[in-house]
């Protein structure tokens, strides 16, 4: 089975991609293939416009499309910028609409049924509860294409307690990986 | 108060859509009532994410920068117009939010200072659920984010739900409190 990656966010080498890496180090040890995709790394544009109907730019995101309809497992990455995923990983979801059953149902066939999801959030706040509505926001759109099994991630505090500085919060990346 | 800038940008895809049309219609208002309007629609622009340089946070040099940005330094209202995507702001809208860090304290003083205080905020979302009230959270997102890091006074809301079977063009009512709400800015 496949891991996906998929993480938002400026940074290449932050605490969301460290985190987010640690889950796909667990996935590893229980033998999934894994993928990491950092969208800081792409060239993925907005949805576009063709004679007023929605239109998708041939961009980076093609590159995502085989992994994407093989994979088994899906986990997002992203740092909370005001309140909600930042614009990279927004950006990303709003891409998704290729796969929705709105847009066309033959895509919609193509994403895989019943793929598992891990949330991973990363922020300054110091209450790891902070932001629990963007976590029940990603898992509302998550069930909307049938995923399941959907698992939160949080780091809060990362001013103060980078990722790197809990061992405790790896192993349980890891761990969550492993039971993918 | 004559003379003062309106700004309307509008985030999703289409450049003769419904939240094109709300949002317009905000501004005629405000240009009765004898206001400069500037409409912004972030599909003609080239906006990229905030990057990271050297560690740091840098915004890039592009249209948010060069186009929006003496825009943002001198208005007196914003209006804001989206369609809700996934429950949420789309795409275009998020990224024009994040880079308006730019002129946030946690960026500098120095930025935050170009960014004109008590600026009145509208907040129009297009949706395609026939439900008025359906994304109030999100309305309400916007408004706390806007008087929060900006120190906008919000002034009100405008919903137009169940676009397709209900294209704004078609609600008079609707057009009619947008500019009536334009004239009052």
């Amino acid at each position: 089975m496949k891991v996906l990656g998929v993480v938002g966010g400026p940074r290449s080498a932050g605490n969301t991609v460290r985190l987010v890496e640690a889950v796909l180090e667990g996935a590893r040890e229980a033998g999934r293939e894994t993928v990491l995709f950092k969208l800081a790394e792409l060239d993925i544009g907005h949805i576009g416009d063709r004679d007023g109907e929605v239109a998708f730019p041939e961009d980076d995101f093609d590159k995502m499309k085989p992994h994407i309809e093989s994979m088994g497992a899906l986990v997002l990455g992203s740092p909370i910028y005001y309140g909600q995923l930042d614009s990279r990983m927004m950006t990303f979801i709003n891409r998704l609409y290729y796969y929705s059953s709105y847009y066309s149902e033959e895509n919609r066939r193509r994403l895989p049924k019943g793929v598992r999801a891990v949330n991973v959030i990363t922020y300054g706040q110091d209450d790891p509860h902070y932001y629990d509505d963007v976590l029940e926001w990603a898992k509302d759109m998550e069930k909307d294409y049938d995923m399941k099994g959907i698992r939160s991630l949080v780091a809060e505090g990362t001013g103060d307690k980078p990722v790197e500085s809990r061992p405790r919060l790896l192993n349980r990346a890891r761990e969550i990986g492993r039971m993918l | 108060m004559a003379d003062m800038k309106v700004l309307g940008v509008v985030g999703g895809p289409h450049r003769e859509g419904n939240t094109v049309r709300l949002v317009e219609a905000v501004l005629e208002g405000a240009r009765e009532a004898g206001h400069e309007t500037v409409l912004v629609k972030l599909a003609d622009l080239e906006v990229r994410h905030i990057e990271e340089k050297g560690g740091k946070l840098y915004y890039p040099e592009d249209d948010m920068a060069r186009k929006l940005g003496p825009h943002l330094e001198s208005m007196g209202a914003l209006v804001l117009g989206t369609p809700i995507y996934y429950d949420h702001v789309d795409s275009r809208m998020k990224q024009f939010v994040d880079r308006l860090h730019y002129w946030s304290k946690t960026h500098g003083d120095e930025y935050r200072r170009r960014f004109p205080d008590g600026v009145k905020v509208v907040n129009c979302i297009t949706c395609g659920w026939d439900d008025p009230e359906a994304y109030d959270e999100v309305l309400d997102w916007m408004t706390e984010r806007m008087e929060h890091y900006w120190r906008m006074r919000h002034v009100a809301d405008l919903r137009a739900e169940g676009t397709g079977g209900k294209p704004v063009s078609s609600r008079k009512d609707l057009l009619e409190r947008a500019r009536r709400l334009g004239r009052s800015l």
